[in-house]
Protein backbone atom coordinates (compact mmCIF):
# COMPACT_ATOMS: atom_id res chain seq x y z
CA UNK A 1 0.00 0.00 0.00
CA UNK A 2 1.43 3.49 -1.06
CA UNK A 3 2.28 5.44 2.42
CA UNK A 4 0.98 8.15 -0.10
CA UNK A 5 -1.75 9.70 -2.68
CA UNK A 6 -0.36 8.50 -6.15
CA UNK A 7 -0.15 10.92 -8.83
CA UNK A 8 0.22 10.60 -11.99
CA UNK A 9 3.63 9.40 -13.61
CA UNK A 10 3.92 7.18 -10.26
CA UNK A 11 5.05 3.64 -10.98
CA UNK A 12 3.29 1.00 -8.93
CA UNK A 13 3.12 -2.61 -8.64
CA UNK A 14 0.72 -5.42 -6.96
CA UNK A 15 0.81 -8.97 -6.78
CA UNK A 16 -1.84 -11.50 -7.44
CA UNK A 17 -0.88 -14.43 -5.62
CA UNK A 18 3.26 -14.01 -6.43
CA UNK A 19 2.83 -12.54 -9.60
CA UNK A 20 4.03 -9.31 -9.76
CA UNK A 21 2.55 -6.90 -11.93
CA UNK A 22 4.08 -3.37 -13.14
CA UNK A 23 2.10 -0.25 -14.23
CA UNK A 24 2.53 3.24 -14.58
CA UNK A 25 -0.47 5.99 -12.72
CA UNK A 26 -2.31 7.28 -16.14
CA UNK A 27 -5.03 9.36 -14.55
CA UNK A 28 -6.25 10.19 -11.13
CA UNK A 29 -9.79 9.64 -10.78
CA UNK A 30 -10.27 10.98 -7.39
CA UNK A 31 -12.28 9.62 -4.36
CA UNK A 32 -14.57 7.19 -5.87
CA UNK A 33 -13.54 3.88 -4.28
CA UNK A 34 -15.53 2.64 -1.68
CA UNK A 35 -15.37 4.72 1.54
CA UNK A 36 -13.97 7.33 -0.69
CA UNK A 37 -10.75 5.30 -1.27
CA UNK A 38 -8.34 6.87 -4.61
CA UNK A 39 -8.97 5.44 -7.45
CA UNK A 40 -6.32 5.61 -10.26
CA UNK A 41 -6.15 4.62 -13.84
CA UNK A 42 -3.02 2.81 -14.50
CA UNK A 43 -1.14 1.10 -17.26
CA UNK A 44 0.87 -2.10 -17.53
CA UNK A 45 4.20 -1.58 -18.08
CA UNK A 46 5.00 -5.25 -18.55
CA UNK A 47 7.06 -6.55 -21.45
CA UNK A 48 5.41 -9.45 -21.67
CA UNK A 49 2.84 -6.44 -23.82
CA UNK A 50 5.25 -5.15 -25.98
CA UNK A 51 3.78 -4.87 -29.23
CA UNK A 52 0.16 -5.13 -27.92
CA UNK A 53 -2.63 -2.33 -26.75
CA UNK A 54 -1.30 -1.39 -23.64
CA UNK A 55 -4.08 -2.49 -21.01
CA UNK A 56 -5.02 0.61 -19.45
CA UNK A 57 -8.13 -0.12 -16.44
CA UNK A 58 -8.92 1.37 -13.00
CA UNK A 59 -7.12 0.26 -9.61
CA UNK A 60 -7.80 1.19 -6.11
CA UNK A 61 -4.59 3.20 -4.69
CA UNK A 62 -4.72 1.09 -1.56
CA UNK A 63 -3.93 -1.89 -3.31
CA UNK A 64 -0.61 -0.84 -5.16
CA UNK A 65 2.71 -0.76 -3.84
CA UNK A 66 4.75 2.86 -5.02
CA UNK A 67 8.05 1.45 -6.26
CA UNK A 68 11.11 2.50 -4.68
CA UNK A 69 12.85 4.10 -6.95
CA UNK A 70 10.03 6.39 -7.75
CA UNK B 1 -14.75 41.20 -35.49
CA UNK B 2 -15.49 41.93 -32.06
CA UNK B 3 -14.68 39.26 -29.41
CA UNK B 4 -16.74 38.30 -26.83
CA UNK B 5 -16.42 40.35 -23.72
CA UNK B 6 -17.82 40.05 -20.15
CA UNK B 7 -20.09 42.15 -18.42
CA UNK B 8 -18.76 42.73 -15.13
CA UNK B 9 -21.54 41.67 -13.08
CA UNK B 10 -21.98 38.49 -15.22
CA UNK B 11 -18.14 38.48 -14.47
CA UNK B 12 -18.77 38.61 -10.83
CA UNK B 13 -21.70 35.85 -10.27
CA UNK B 14 -19.50 33.58 -12.67
CA UNK B 15 -16.71 34.21 -9.91
CA UNK B 16 -18.80 33.49 -7.51
CA UNK B 17 -19.59 30.34 -8.71
CA UNK B 18 -16.92 29.11 -9.09
CA UNK B 19 -15.65 30.14 -5.63
CA UNK B 20 -18.85 28.46 -4.30
CA UNK B 21 -17.70 25.40 -5.96
CA UNK B 22 -14.54 25.70 -5.18
CA UNK B 23 -15.14 25.90 -1.19
CA UNK B 24 -17.24 23.29 -1.56
CA UNK B 25 -14.31 20.94 -2.97
CA UNK B 26 -11.89 22.32 -0.11
CA UNK B 27 -14.61 20.45 2.77
CA UNK B 28 -12.51 18.79 5.73
CA UNK B 29 -12.16 15.46 3.92
CA UNK B 30 -11.86 12.24 5.74
CA UNK B 31 -9.28 11.96 8.25
CA UNK B 32 -5.73 11.47 6.36
CA UNK B 33 -7.42 11.89 3.07
CA UNK B 34 -6.85 14.79 0.47
CA UNK B 35 -8.65 14.40 -2.27
CA UNK B 36 -10.78 16.69 -4.36
CA UNK B 37 -14.16 15.01 -4.21
CA UNK B 38 -16.91 15.39 -1.91
CA UNK B 39 -17.09 14.27 1.56
CA UNK B 40 -19.00 11.12 1.58
CA UNK B 41 -19.67 11.08 5.47
CA UNK B 42 -23.37 10.95 4.79
CA UNK B 43 -23.54 9.61 1.09
CA UNK B 44 -26.85 10.63 0.05
CA UNK B 45 -26.51 10.05 -3.82
CA UNK B 46 -23.35 9.15 -5.71
CA UNK B 47 -19.66 11.08 -5.81
CA UNK B 48 -20.15 11.31 -9.08
CA UNK B 49 -23.32 12.70 -8.99
CA UNK B 50 -22.29 15.65 -6.39
CA UNK B 51 -18.89 16.01 -8.51
CA UNK B 52 -21.93 16.69 -11.42
CA UNK B 53 -23.90 18.97 -9.57
CA UNK B 54 -20.88 21.27 -8.03
CA UNK B 55 -18.49 21.24 -10.42
CA UNK B 56 -20.32 20.87 -13.79
CA UNK B 57 -23.17 23.43 -12.56
CA UNK B 58 -20.38 26.00 -11.35
CA UNK B 59 -18.89 25.64 -15.25
CA UNK B 60 -21.66 25.80 -17.29
CA UNK B 61 -23.62 28.62 -14.95
CA UNK B 62 -20.16 30.36 -15.01
CA UNK B 63 -20.53 29.96 -19.43
CA UNK B 64 -23.82 31.40 -19.18
CA UNK B 65 -23.04 34.48 -17.33
CA UNK B 66 -20.51 36.11 -19.94
CA UNK B 67 -22.38 38.25 -21.75
CA UNK B 68 -21.83 40.84 -24.59
CA UNK B 69 -20.21 44.30 -24.39
CA UNK B 70 -21.93 47.25 -24.40
CA UNK B 71 -22.13 49.00 -27.78
CA UNK B 72 -21.32 45.59 -29.64
CA UNK B 73 -23.27 45.43 -33.37
CA UNK B 74 -26.25 42.95 -33.56
CA UNK B 75 -24.59 40.97 -35.85
CA UNK B 76 -21.04 40.67 -33.59
CA UNK B 77 -23.52 40.13 -30.23
CA UNK B 78 -25.23 37.03 -32.86
CA UNK B 79 -21.57 35.86 -33.37
CA UNK B 80 -20.67 35.59 -29.84
CA UNK B 81 -23.82 33.94 -28.88
CA UNK B 82 -23.33 31.34 -31.18
CA UNK B 83 -19.87 30.69 -30.12
CA UNK B 84 -20.64 30.41 -26.39
CA UNK B 85 -23.57 27.93 -27.67
CA UNK B 86 -21.16 25.62 -29.20
CA UNK B 87 -18.74 25.49 -26.33
CA UNK B 88 -21.67 25.19 -23.72
CA UNK B 89 -22.36 22.21 -25.73
CA UNK B 90 -18.19 20.45 -25.79
CA UNK B 91 -18.16 21.65 -21.96
CA UNK B 92 -21.66 20.08 -20.98
CA UNK B 93 -20.56 16.58 -23.16
CA UNK B 94 -17.78 16.06 -21.56
CA UNK B 95 -19.21 17.02 -17.83
CA UNK B 96 -22.08 14.06 -18.44
CA UNK B 97 -19.06 12.12 -19.64
CA UNK B 98 -17.22 12.78 -16.49
CA UNK B 99 -20.35 11.76 -14.54
CA UNK B 100 -21.44 8.63 -16.70
CA UNK B 101 -17.65 7.19 -16.08
CA UNK B 102 -17.72 8.45 -11.99
CA UNK B 103 -20.87 6.71 -11.09
CA UNK B 104 -19.37 3.37 -13.70
CA UNK B 105 -16.27 3.49 -11.47
CA UNK B 106 -17.81 4.14 -8.37
CA UNK B 107 -20.18 0.55 -8.99
CA UNK B 108 -17.61 -1.31 -10.30
CA UNK B 109 -15.23 -0.23 -7.19
CA UNK B 110 -18.41 -1.54 -4.61
CA UNK B 111 -18.22 -4.86 -6.62
CA UNK B 112 -15.00 -5.24 -5.90
CA UNK B 113 -15.27 -4.45 -2.16
CA UNK B 114 -18.00 -6.83 -2.25
CA UNK B 115 -16.35 -9.67 -3.26
CA UNK B 116 -14.66 -11.81 -0.90
CA UNK B 117 -11.99 -13.87 -2.91
CA UNK B 118 -8.83 -10.89 -3.81
CA UNK B 119 -8.36 -12.64 -6.99
CA UNK B 120 -12.08 -13.17 -8.07
CA UNK B 121 -12.17 -9.35 -6.69
CA UNK B 122 -9.25 -8.11 -8.90
CA UNK B 123 -10.25 -10.54 -11.80
CA UNK B 124 -13.78 -8.82 -11.59
CA UNK B 125 -12.76 -5.27 -11.59
CA UNK B 126 -10.35 -5.34 -14.32
CA UNK B 127 -12.72 -6.73 -16.56
CA UNK B 128 -15.62 -4.39 -15.35
CA UNK B 129 -13.23 -1.30 -16.23
CA UNK B 130 -10.90 -1.74 -18.92
CA UNK B 131 -11.33 -0.44 -22.30
CA UNK B 132 -14.96 1.04 -21.56
CA UNK B 133 -16.01 3.24 -24.51
CA UNK B 134 -16.87 6.01 -21.84
CA UNK B 135 -13.00 6.35 -21.20
CA UNK B 136 -12.52 7.75 -24.54
CA UNK B 137 -15.58 7.75 -26.66
CA UNK B 138 -18.71 10.47 -26.01
CA UNK B 139 -21.19 10.28 -23.43
CA UNK B 140 -24.11 8.65 -26.18
CA UNK B 141 -27.13 6.41 -24.64
CA UNK B 142 -24.80 3.65 -26.78
CA UNK B 143 -21.92 3.90 -25.27
CA UNK B 144 -23.41 4.28 -22.00
CA UNK B 145 -25.82 1.12 -22.68
CA UNK B 146 -22.35 -0.79 -23.72
CA UNK B 147 -20.42 -0.13 -20.72
CA UNK B 148 -23.00 -0.41 -17.68
CA UNK B 149 -24.07 -3.63 -19.54
CA UNK B 150 -20.67 -5.29 -17.80
CA UNK B 151 -22.66 -5.03 -14.44
CA UNK B 152 -25.58 -6.98 -16.63
CA UNK B 153 -27.73 -3.64 -16.42
CA UNK B 154 -29.77 -2.92 -19.33
CA UNK B 155 -29.41 0.68 -17.87
CA UNK B 156 -31.61 2.25 -20.67
CA UNK B 157 -34.53 -0.39 -19.88
CA UNK B 158 -34.21 0.59 -15.82
CA UNK B 159 -34.34 4.40 -16.64
CA UNK B 160 -37.62 3.85 -18.70
CA UNK B 161 -38.91 1.56 -16.39
CA UNK B 162 -38.62 4.16 -13.52
CA UNK B 163 -39.13 7.73 -15.30
CA UNK B 164 -41.43 7.55 -18.68
CA UNK B 165 -39.53 10.63 -20.00
CA UNK B 166 -36.20 9.14 -19.91
CA UNK B 167 -37.09 8.17 -23.51
CA UNK B 168 -37.32 12.26 -24.52
CA UNK B 169 -34.03 12.99 -22.51
CA UNK B 170 -32.40 9.88 -24.33
CA UNK B 171 -33.35 11.78 -27.24
CA UNK B 172 -31.84 14.61 -26.62
CA UNK B 173 -28.88 13.16 -25.62
CA UNK B 174 -28.32 11.83 -28.47
CA UNK B 175 -28.81 15.05 -30.88
CA UNK B 176 -26.58 16.73 -28.16
CA UNK B 177 -23.85 14.51 -29.03
CA UNK B 178 -24.25 14.56 -32.61
CA UNK B 179 -23.53 18.48 -32.24
CA UNK B 180 -20.55 17.64 -29.80
CA UNK B 181 -18.86 15.77 -32.69
CA UNK B 182 -20.26 18.44 -35.53
CA UNK B 183 -18.32 21.26 -33.02
CA UNK B 184 -15.40 19.15 -32.12
CA UNK B 185 -14.38 17.97 -36.12
CA UNK B 186 -15.91 21.04 -37.43
CA UNK B 187 -18.26 19.04 -39.67
CA UNK B 188 -21.71 20.93 -39.58
CA UNK B 189 -22.78 19.80 -43.05
CA UNK B 190 -24.93 16.98 -42.15
CA UNK B 191 -27.94 19.01 -41.72
CA UNK B 192 -30.34 16.13 -41.46
CA UNK B 193 -28.46 14.97 -38.39
CA UNK B 194 -28.50 18.29 -36.67
CA UNK B 195 -32.36 18.79 -37.48
CA UNK B 196 -33.15 20.97 -34.21
CA UNK B 197 -36.87 20.92 -35.76
CA UNK B 198 -38.24 21.82 -38.96
CA UNK B 199 -35.47 21.62 -40.42
CA UNK B 200 -33.59 24.69 -38.33
CA UNK B 201 -30.13 23.61 -37.87
CA UNK B 202 -28.35 27.30 -35.95
CA UNK B 203 -27.88 26.28 -32.52
CA UNK B 204 -29.91 28.39 -30.29
CA UNK B 205 -29.35 29.01 -26.33
CA UNK B 206 -32.96 27.19 -25.80
CA UNK B 207 -31.49 23.94 -27.18
CA UNK B 208 -28.43 24.02 -24.62
CA UNK B 209 -30.44 24.92 -21.95
CA UNK B 210 -32.57 22.16 -22.67
CA UNK B 211 -30.10 19.67 -23.15
CA UNK B 212 -28.43 20.85 -20.11
CA UNK B 213 -31.51 20.17 -18.29
CA UNK B 214 -31.84 16.50 -20.02
CA UNK B 215 -28.60 15.69 -18.53
CA UNK B 216 -29.24 16.69 -15.04
CA UNK B 217 -32.25 14.84 -14.81
CA UNK B 218 -30.71 11.73 -16.54
CA UNK B 219 -27.94 11.95 -14.01
CA UNK B 220 -30.19 11.90 -11.28
CA UNK B 221 -32.58 8.89 -12.63
CA UNK B 222 -29.00 6.70 -13.73
CA UNK B 223 -27.60 7.42 -9.71
CA UNK B 224 -30.92 6.04 -8.76
CA UNK B 225 -31.24 3.29 -10.61
CA UNK B 226 -27.82 2.15 -9.97
CA UNK B 227 -28.06 2.55 -6.30
CA UNK B 228 -31.07 0.38 -6.60
CA UNK B 229 -29.41 -2.09 -9.03
CA UNK B 230 -26.48 -2.70 -7.36
CA UNK B 231 -28.42 -3.58 -3.62
CA UNK B 232 -30.36 -5.82 -5.66
CA UNK B 233 -27.53 -7.33 -6.56
CA UNK B 234 -24.76 -7.77 -3.81
CA UNK B 235 -27.06 -6.24 -1.03
CA UNK B 236 -25.79 -3.51 -0.15
CA UNK B 237 -25.97 0.13 -1.90
CA UNK B 238 -22.92 2.18 -2.39
CA UNK B 239 -24.91 5.38 -1.98
CA UNK B 240 -28.08 6.15 -0.64
CA UNK B 241 -30.97 7.88 -2.61
CA UNK B 242 -32.89 10.45 -0.66
CA UNK B 243 -36.27 9.59 -0.93
CA UNK B 244 -37.32 12.97 -1.14
CA UNK B 245 -35.28 14.04 -3.95
CA UNK B 246 -37.39 12.91 -7.57
CA UNK B 247 -36.30 13.80 -10.74
CA UNK B 248 -37.35 17.16 -11.30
Amino acid sequence: MSARRLRVGDHVHYYILNNRWNAVVIEDRGDLGADGQQIVRIELTDADYAGDPPSRFEFPAEELALDQAA
Amino acid sequence: MKTPEVNPRGFFLAFFDVLYATARLCMPMEPGRSGASPKREDPVGSVALQRWRVEASAQLSALGQLKHAPGQTTLARRHAANQLNLAFVLILSSHFQRFCRDLHTEVAAHLRRTTQDPWAASLLHTRLVEARKLDVGNPNPGHIGADFARFGLRIWDALLTREGRAKVWRAQLEQLNVWRNAIAHQDLSAASLLDLGGGRVHLRRADVLRWRRACDRLATLMDAVLADFTLGLVGAAPWRVSSQRGVR
